[in-house]
C-alpha cells in the first residue's frame, strides 16, 4: 500500500504538481524507506533527460510547404433552382406594391428610409414615428412614413413594436403577406430562400392577407402564428393560411403587459441574440446557421440533411454550435474560413 | 522547449507570414509529433503524412478564424483528431489495450551500472507500458504538458492520466528493482 502511495507521490513530484502536503507525505515515507531514496532520485534524473528529437530534413519541410502554398481549387456553388425564382417574384412584388411611392434617384424622398443588414448582424433602431425595430440579419427594410400612412417593405426578419396611432394605419408588406397593425408588437419572417413565410403576433391586433386574396383578411390573436408556405402563396388563390399558437412560458404574465419582448419564445429568441430553433431539420437549420453566423454551409451526407435538431445558441461560436450538435448526432464537419462542410 | 518560445514564433507566422519562423516551429515539433502519432498506433508512412498536413492546414489557415492561444495544444489535438479518423477511416481499434505483462526478460540484466545503460533499460520499461500509458507518459515528461492538456489533446479524464502516469512511475520503480542489487552502490552521482 505504501508502494503505491509513494508511486503517487513521486508521480507528482516529477510532473511538477506535489503540493506542500504532499511534500510533507513524501518526506515522511522516505524516512520510513531510505532505500526508495535512491529510486527517486534516479527517476528525477530519468524524467529529466528527456530524448533528443531529430530536425526534419529542408526535404521535408518543402515538401510540406508546396502543399501548403498550392491555390486550392475553386469553389463551385451550386445555385438551387429555386432560389432566384423566389427573389424575382420577391423583387417583382416590391416593385409593383411600392410603384407609386419610388421616386426616381434625382428626387430623392426624405420620408423612405432604407435599412439593410449583412450576415450575421443584427440591427435595431426606431422610426421617425417612434416604432422600434431589431432587424435579423441579411435583411432589408424600406419605410415610407408620411402624415396618412406607415408602410413598411420588408425582405428578411423583423421585430415591429409598432407606436399607436389610429390614424395611421402601419403596414408591412413582407413577399406575400402583407400585415396591417395597430399599436402592436409582431414578428416578421420572409427570407426569400426559405420555404415558409411567418409572421407572429405578441400584443394587440394584426390583419394579414396574401396578395392575390386582399379581401380574405385574417386576424391574429396575440401568440399566434401564421405561416404561409413560399412555394405557392403567390401561385394558388386557394393557399391555405395556417393559424398556429405558439409556446411561451410568458403568454398569460404578458397579456396585460406593455409590448416587451418575450424571451422565453423562439420566434423572437434572435432580439436577445439567441438563435433557439424548435424541431428543424439540419438542413433548415443549416439556413439559419448561414444568416447568424455569416457562414456557408454545404452537405455532403444527404442522410444527415434529415437530422432533427431542437435548442438554442447564444454566445458560441459556429464551431462550438457545430460541436453541441454533434453530441446529439453523428456527422462530421470540416470548415476553411467561412466555408463549412457537413458530411 | 518552452510553450512561450513556440508562441512568440507562431505570431510572427500569422502576423507577418514569416516562413522562417514557421520553419522554425516545424522543425522543433515535427519529430515530436510524428513520434506522438506513431505512439496512437500509426505507421510512421502515415504518422509523416498526417503530421505535415496538420502544418500544411496551420499555414493555410494562419489568418483565418480565431487566433490560436495554445499553439502547441492545438498542434497535438490535430494530429490526435487525424489519428483518430485515419483509425476510423482504417477500422482498426485505437489503443491496444492490454499492457505487456512482463515488461523484462529477467536474464537480461545488465552487469555494468553506467548510466546509458540504466537510462535504456528504463526506456525499455516505457516502451512496455500500454500504448495509452507510453504516450501520456511522454506527453508529461517529453512535452511538458499539465494532466489537464494531456486530458484535452486525447479526450479523456484527467483522472485516467494521472492513474496511467502513476502506473509508468510503478514500472519504472520495478525496472529499477529488476536491475538488481548493485545498483544501490552506484547511483549516479548528482
Amino acid at each position: 500500500m505504501q508502494h503505491h502511495r509513494f508511486d503517487e507521490l513521486i508521480t507528482a513530484k516529477l510532473s511538477g504538481t506535489l503540493d506542500h502536503s504532499g511534500e510533507q507525505e513524501l518526506a515522511a515515507l522516505l524516512e520510513q524507506h531510505p532505500e526508495w531514496g535512491a529510486e527517486l532520485s534516479v527517476l528525477e534524473q530519468y524524467w529529466q533527460q528527456a530524448p533528443e528529437v531529430e530536425e526534419p530534413s529542408f526535404a521535408v519541410f518543402r515538401e510540406m510547404m508546396d502543399k501548403a502554398e498550392a491555390t486550392p481549387a475553386a469553389i463551385v456553388k451550386p445555385m438551387h433552382w429555386w432560389k432566384p425564382a423566389a427573389a424575382a417574384v420577391v423583387a417583382g412584388l416590391l416593385c409593383m406594391a411600392g410603384f407609386h411611392l419610388w421616386k426616381p434617384r434625382t428626387q430623392p424622398d426624405s420620408n423612405i428610409q432604407l435599412v439593410q443588414t449583412g450576415k450575421a448582424e443584427r440591427r435595431q433602431f426606431v422610426l421617425s414615428d417612434g416604432s422600434k425595430v431589431h432587424l435579423n440579419a441579411s435583411s432589408q427594410l424600406k419605410c415610407h412614413l408620411d402624415p396618412n400612412s406607415r408602410e413598411i417593405w420588408l425582405e428578411g426578419e423583423a421585430y415591429f413594436e409598432v407606436a399607436k396611432d389610429v390614424h395611421r394605419p402601419f403596414i408591412v408588406h413582407a413577399a406575400a403577406l402583407n400585415i396591417h397593425a395597430l399599436g402592436t408588437a409582431f414578428n416578421v419572417k420572409a427570407y426569400p430562400q426559405d420555404e415558409q413565410y411567418e409572421t407572429t403576433l405578441l400584443e394587440g391586433a394584426v390583419e394579414v392577407y396574401l396578395n392575390k386574396k386582399p379581401e380574405q383578411k385574417v386576424r391574429l390573436r396575440p401568440y399566434e402564428k401564421l405561416l404561409v408556405g413560399s412555394h405557392t402563396a403567390l401561385a394558388s388563390p386557394e393557399e391555405k393560411l395556417v393559424i398556429k399558437p405558439v409556446l411561451s412560458k410568458g403568454a398569460l404574465a404578458k397579456a396585460l403587459a406593455l409590448p416587451v419582448i418575450d424571451s422565453t419564445l423562439r420566434e423572437t429568441a434572435w432580439i436577445s441574440n439567441r438563435l433557439q430553433f424548435d424541431s428543424l431539420s439540419f438542413e433548415q437549420l443549416a439556413r439559419e446557421l448561414e444568416r447568424w453566423y455569416g457562414v456557408q454551409i454545404e452537405f455532403r451526407n444527404e442522410g444527415v440533411k434529415k437530422y432533427i435538431f431542437s435548442g438554442s445558441f447564444a454566445s458560441e461560436t459556429v464551431i462550438q454550435a457545430l460541436q453541441a450538435l454533434q453530441l446529439t448526432e453523428d456527422f462530421h464537419y470540416k470548415y476553411q474560413g467561412t466555408q463549412i462542410i457537413i458530411y | 522547449m518552452p510553450a512561450i518560445d513556440l508562441q512568440e514564433l507562431w505570431d510572427e507566422v500569422y502576423m507577418t507570414d514569416d516562413q522562417q519562423s514557421f520553419r522554425k516551429l516545424f522543425n522543433l515539433l515535427y519529430g515530436r509529433l510524428v513520434r506522438f502519432a506513431t505512439d496512437l498506433a500509426i505507421s510512421p508512412e502515415a504518422a509523416e503524412e498526417i503530421v505535415s498536413d496538420v502544418f500544411v492546414q496551420l499555414w493555410k489557415n494562419r489568418t483565418e478564424g480565431e487566433p490560436i492561444l495554445y499553439l502547441k495544444t492545438y498542434l497535438y489535438t490535430a494530429v490526435r483528431n487525424r489519428c483518430y479518423n485515419y483509425h476510423r477511416d482504417h477500422e482498426k481499434h485505437q489503443w491496444l489495450e492490454l499492457e505487456a505483462e512482463d515488461g523484462m526478460a529477467a536474464n537480461e540484466i545488465h552487469p555494468q551500472l553506467e548510466w546509458k545503460e540504466m537510462q535504456q533499460w528504463l526506456d525499455g520499461a516505457v516502451a512496455s507500458l500500454s500504448p495509452q500509458g507510453r504516450t501520456i507518459f511522454r506527453l508529461v515528461r517529453e512535452e511538458g504538458f499539465k494532466y489537464k492538456e494531456v486530458a484535452a489533446i486525447l479526450q479523456i479524464s484527467p483522472r485516467t492520466v494521472e492513474t496511467q502516469l502513476v502506473r509508468a512511475t510503478s514500472r519504472l520503480r520495478e525496472a529499477l528493482r529488476q536491475y538488481g542489487k548493485g545498483f544501490d552502490s552506484q547511483l549516479p552521482v548528482r
